[in-house]
């Protein structure tokens, strides 16, 4: 069980080649785990028995069993899709930025998380879609719910061309016309784009019935910018190149930094939208955990 | 190396004050390439942080390249103009420049047809030109041993021009001990109130008087100068300054009987050559060549030549040696003046009958002996009249002297003092009183620097100790033991303390105590043995057996040896140094009213002599001032002419640049500094290194608080 916890460590999972077998393992790291019993499905066909948990729904536990057996069991059901959900994964340069100290690309873990989490949300039986973007959606695959889809987004993943634009309102607009019903949207991106653009866009997504939840892929160095000396930065989209004190202005950047993330974060916020900044030496375990609370909670409020 | 602005080592300075530069430009080349992500919240930093670290930069840097400048300001000599009013500028207080000009030999180095002298003259008349028209100017020089002052107070500088223009190379040294004395007495006599005092040295930094100011005494005098006025070193003319002189010319002997020959002992140093050179060495008796040689004369060494010379005529020579000319040709040639006499006149004064005997008999020359001709008199201790007896006399010998009286001992002492010798053979008779009260006038002043004789005599079988026969006066006996003087019996002798500084050993008796030993008095010598020359049992008949000395046959060639050392050891009155009085002596026989001085250059001068009563004459001729040959005579008469020979001191033969970071080293101490060239020197006074420090302080308080500061501002925290 502890090896398989490693794998929700970044550095591990970077030792890893398959973002397949990265994901697996991720899952069953994560399952293994303190969970376990939280989330197996919210389908209205009896599938089986278990024994209760704490934590455990108090809903869901049967009392005429209780009755019979004088032992508490929680009713779960038979999977049946009840929830499309379509991640949207920014494949623009800027998500090829690796740090120093970090073990993985924004998209190498960008990708690991869309991938288990479509694992866990085909784990329930729903239905889980993928589009690609940069200035414009490359990649799109319908939300479907049989395993082979797992497979198809790991293939669009892995074969991805980096594009040296971005563009997340022209982007959100042409998914949102192209989009069949309302889905839970992952938007998985770095969100380097103009602050009004970003805003406007996922509102928009969510006037349209959308659930949204933003993940905000950062890597270590583009929040702490640990540089000392002259530096030579040259933009990953555009080539275009700036030569500084790194140390000079590192207190300015960080300021600027953390004013565009508690911008959307506020904006998110406000209209309900979940909103998790995902660094990439991150634990995954951490990253789900958020993620599923947030789904729970959403279920609970019978969102 | 060199401490002035105009200097190529400041140059140094300069690429101090580049470095913070450089590291500035070498931080930016080196500069990490990163693909970034994130360049928009870069550049919204940038925007709004680049002029704050652009200023950051720029006064950083100009801090920090003001800090070596302001080191080098502190530790430089500022340039001279930059102290000289300006039209421009306005002078709070008047100053007073005392120019001190070195004019002594070594000034007159040429090299190009241009003296350093002329170098000095040309940076003094620059100085000139820029001193405002209200400060006031008093111009110095010395050559000789007292300094000269050419203008005291002036404001009339066509009046220093002219005079600075004037000043010409005499053949003297530069002495700084008067001239600090007369600058300060320059100092004392002129205003004080308001008026700031420099005082510029215009040297070559050579010779030895520049290595005086190393001494903790010219550290003092320098030090009180230095509190009342800026003192500054110019040094002038180039540091490498090759140089081939005669710098020492001697002859043993340099006064002898005629028949003799004359050793001499040529000196021929070579400063700064760089490679050993060769020159030719001729040697000249008057006007005429005697012999001359082919030498190689070392470099930054010194070599010797040797010449033997037989004078052919009773009289003054002057011997004259010279080497090829070169850039400093005042120093090419010395001259040395040796007197042949026809014998050498000598009085023994007996303290008892028959003492002299045996001295007489020794002295008596036979044809055909190798000894000098000595002419030997005899007077008793009570008709011994120094006064008159002493004129024509040499050598004094006394022998066994009883007490002599306070005329006697007195005449004694003034003929020691004009060059007598005197022999002092102590006995059973001598009064030790007296003969220690005596010796005291030779003596120093206190009680250890006199010789002290023993009351009583130390009876025991003693035997000399030639102490390896170092002294000139028995060097003759080395190698020769069958002259019997280790044997000499001796059984008495009289104990005695010779104070160590003042004592020449001659011989010791082999227990230890002084036998023979010398002691310089004035221009004379005396030479006294502590056994008697003359109470041998056999010869003398007399009870007392001290030892038998003139019964041994080493006698006659001890008591030989002795009085030729005495009398030719050296012939000081003649040979004199440029700078020193001449006084010439006649005796009763060539009395006159009027003698004639011929001086080197050429020139004559008719002189009365200031007469000693009837028996002697003395011609003051004053302060030599050139090296060569004088001579006087009496006027009409060319029999009686004495010869002078007068030479450059060997110390200004070294031209080598006294080196100014020694200068420097005991400037530190005074707080100011010497200029590294002629071109360039300033007074830079101690509150211009207070100053300079102060600035450098404030300077690096500035770096730290901006530094501070901007990483405030711009909140630099570690990663």
């Amino acid at each position: 069980m502890e090896s398989t916890k490693n794998y929700l460590n970044p550095r591990t999972l970077a030792e890893l080649q398959s973002l397949s077998l990265r994901a697996r393992r991720v899952v069953d790291g994560y399952l293994s785990g303190a969970h376990r019993s939280a989330h197996h499905g919210y389908s209205a066909e009896f599938s089986q028995h278990r024994p209760y948990s704490p934590g455990d729904d108090l809903r869901n536990v049967d009392w005429k069993a209780f009755g019979r057996t004088d032992r508490l069991f929680v009713k779960q059901f038979i999977d049946e899709t009840n929830l499309t959900c379509t991640f949207l994964l920014d494949c623009s340069a800027s998500m090829e930025f690796q740090g120093a100290a970090s073990p993985l690309s924004k998209f190498d873990y960008a990708g690991c998380v869309v991938v288990t989490l479509s694992w866990l949300l085909r784990q329930q039986g729903d239905a889980v879609g993928l589009g690609l973007f940069a200035n414009a959606l490359t990649t799109t695959l319908s939300p479907q719910a049989h395993d082979e889809q797992i497979g198809h987004m790991i293939n669009a993943i892995e074969t991805v061309s980096f594009e040296p634009d971005t563009s997340f309102g022209a982007v959100m607009h042409q998914w949102s016309n192209q989009a069949r019903g309302r889905s839970l949207v992952v938007i998985v991106s770095d969100l380097f784009d103009d602050l009004d653009v970003v805003t406007s866009s996922v509102l928009n997504l969510q006037h349209q019935g959308h659930e949204l939840v933003v993940l905000q892929i950062c890597d270590r160095d583009e929040l702490d910018f640990p540089f000392e000396r002259m530096t030579r930065f040259r933009d990953a989209e555009s080539g275009a190149a700036l030569t500084l004190d790194a140390q000079a202005i590192r207190k300015r950047y960080r300021d600027e930094f953390q004013r565009f993330t508690d911008s959307i974060r506020a904006q998110c916020q406000r209209h309900c939208i979940d909103f998790v900044q995902v660094v990439t030496d991150q634990d995954l375990g951490d990253v789900l955990s958020r993620f599923l609370v947030f789904r729970h909670r959403q279920m609970m409020l019978g969102v | 190396m060199s401490w002035a602005f105009a200097s190529p080592w400041m140059l140094g300075w300069a690429v101090a004050g580049l470095i913070p530069v450089v590291l500035f430009l070498l931080r930016r080349r080196q500069v990490e390439p990163v693909t970034w992500a994130a360049m928009q919240f870069l550049r919204a930093a940038v925007a709004a942080r680049s002029r704050l670290v652009n200023w950051r930069d720029l006064i950083l840097l100009v801090v920090r390249v003001s800090i070596p400048l302001l080191v080098a300001i502190c530790v430089a000599t500022p340039l001279w103009r930059s102290t000289v009013s300006s039209p421009n500028r306005v002078d709070v207080t008047r100053r007073h420049w005392v120019l001190v000009f070195d004019v002594s030999a070594s000034m007159g180095y040429s090299q190009h047809g241009e003296s350093v002298l002329d170098l000095a003259r040309d940076r003094g008349l620059e100085m000139i030109d820029q001193i405002a028209s209200g400060d006031r100017v008093t111009i110095l020089s010395s050559g000789f041993s007292q300094p000269v002052t050419h203008v005291r107070e002036s404001t009339n500088r066509q009046e220093e021009r002219r005079v600075i223009g004037a000043l010409a190379v005499t053949s003297g040294i530069f002495a700084i001990p008067p001239m600090l004395s007369m600058i300060q007495t320059v100092l004392d006599s002129a205003e004080a109130n308001g008026v700031k005092h420099h005082v510029v040295f215009l040297s070559d930094v050579s010779g030895p008087a520049w290595d005086w100011v190393r001494e903790q005494t010219a550290i003092e005098r320098f030090q009180r100068l230095a509190e009342q006025a800026v003192v500054t070193v110019e040094t002038c003319g180039v540091d490498m300054r090759p140089n081939i002189a005669v710098t020492r010319l001697s002859a043993t002997p340099e006064r002898l009987t005629i028949g003799q020959t004359i050793r001499l002992n040529v000196e021929v140093a070579g400063f700064e050559l760089g490679s050993p050179r060769s020159t030719r060495l001729v040697l000249l008796d008057g006007n005429r060549s005697v012999a001359e040689s082919m030498i190689a004369v070392p470099a930054n060494a010194t070599t010797n030549a040797s010449f033997h010379f037989q004078p052919d005529r009773i009289g003054d020579h002057s011997l004259q040696i010279s080497v090829e000319s070169d850039a400093l040709p005042i120093d090419d040639t010395r001259w040395l003046t040796v007197t042949v006499e026809d014998s050498i006149e000598m009085l023994c004064v007996e303290g008892w009958n028959g003492a002299a005997d045996s001295l007489r008999a020794a002295t008596a020359t036979t044809a055909g002996s190798p000894f000098p001709n000595i002419v030997t008199r005899v007077v008793s201790q009570s008709n011994f009249n120094p006064d008159i007896q002493l004129m024509e006399t040499d050598v004094v010998g006394l022998m066994d002297p009883q007490r002599c009286s306070e005329l006697q001992s007195n005449g004694l002492h003034r003929f020691l003092l004009r060059g007598g010798r005197v022999l002092i053979s102590v006995g059973p008779n001598t009064d030790v009183g007296w003969l220690n009260s005596f010796m005291s006038l030779i003596g120093g002043e206190g009680e250890n620097d006199r010789v002290q004789f023993a009351a009583e005599p130390q009876q025991r079988d003693v035997s000399f100790d030639p102490l390896q026969y170092a002294h000139p006066a028995i060097r003759a006996f080395k190698n020769y033991p069958q002259a019997g003087l280790l044997d000499v019996p001796i059984w008495k002798f009289l104990p005695v303390r010779v104070p160590a500084a003042s004592q020449q050993p001659v011989m010791n008796f082999t227990s230890g105590d002084p036998a023979l030993f010398t002691l310089p008095c004035g221009n004379g010598r005396v030479i006294v043995s502590c056994t008697p020359w003359g109470t041998a049992p056999v010869l003398s008949g007399t009870a007392e057996r001290w030892n038998a000395i003139d019964a041994w046959w080493s006698f006659v060639p001890l008591v030989n040896e002795v009085i030729v050392w005495g009398f030719g050891d050296s012939n000081p009155r003649r040979n004199l140094q440029v700078g020193d009085e001449l006084v010439c002596d006649f005796r009763e026989s060539n009395l006159r009213q009027q003698y004639v001085i011929h001086h080197p250059d050429g020139t004559t001068q008719l002189t009365a002599a200031d007469t000693d009563g009837a028996s002697t004459a003395q011609v003051i001729v004053g302060e030599t001032q050139m090296p060569g040959r004088y001579r006087v005579q009496p006027s009409g008469s060319e029999v009686d002419i004495k010869t002078f020979s007068v030479n450059v001191s060997a110390g200004e033969s070294d031209v080598r640049r006294r080196s100014v970071d020694s200068i420097r080293n005991f400037l530190s101490e005074l707080d100011w500094r010497p200029s590294g060239d002629a071109a360039a020197g300033t007074p830079a006074s101690r509150r211009m290194l207070l100053w300079g420090l102060t600035a450098l302080l404030l300077m690096l308080v500035i770096e730290a608080v901006l530094s501070s500061w901007f990483a405030w501002q711009l909140r630099v925290s570690p990663a």
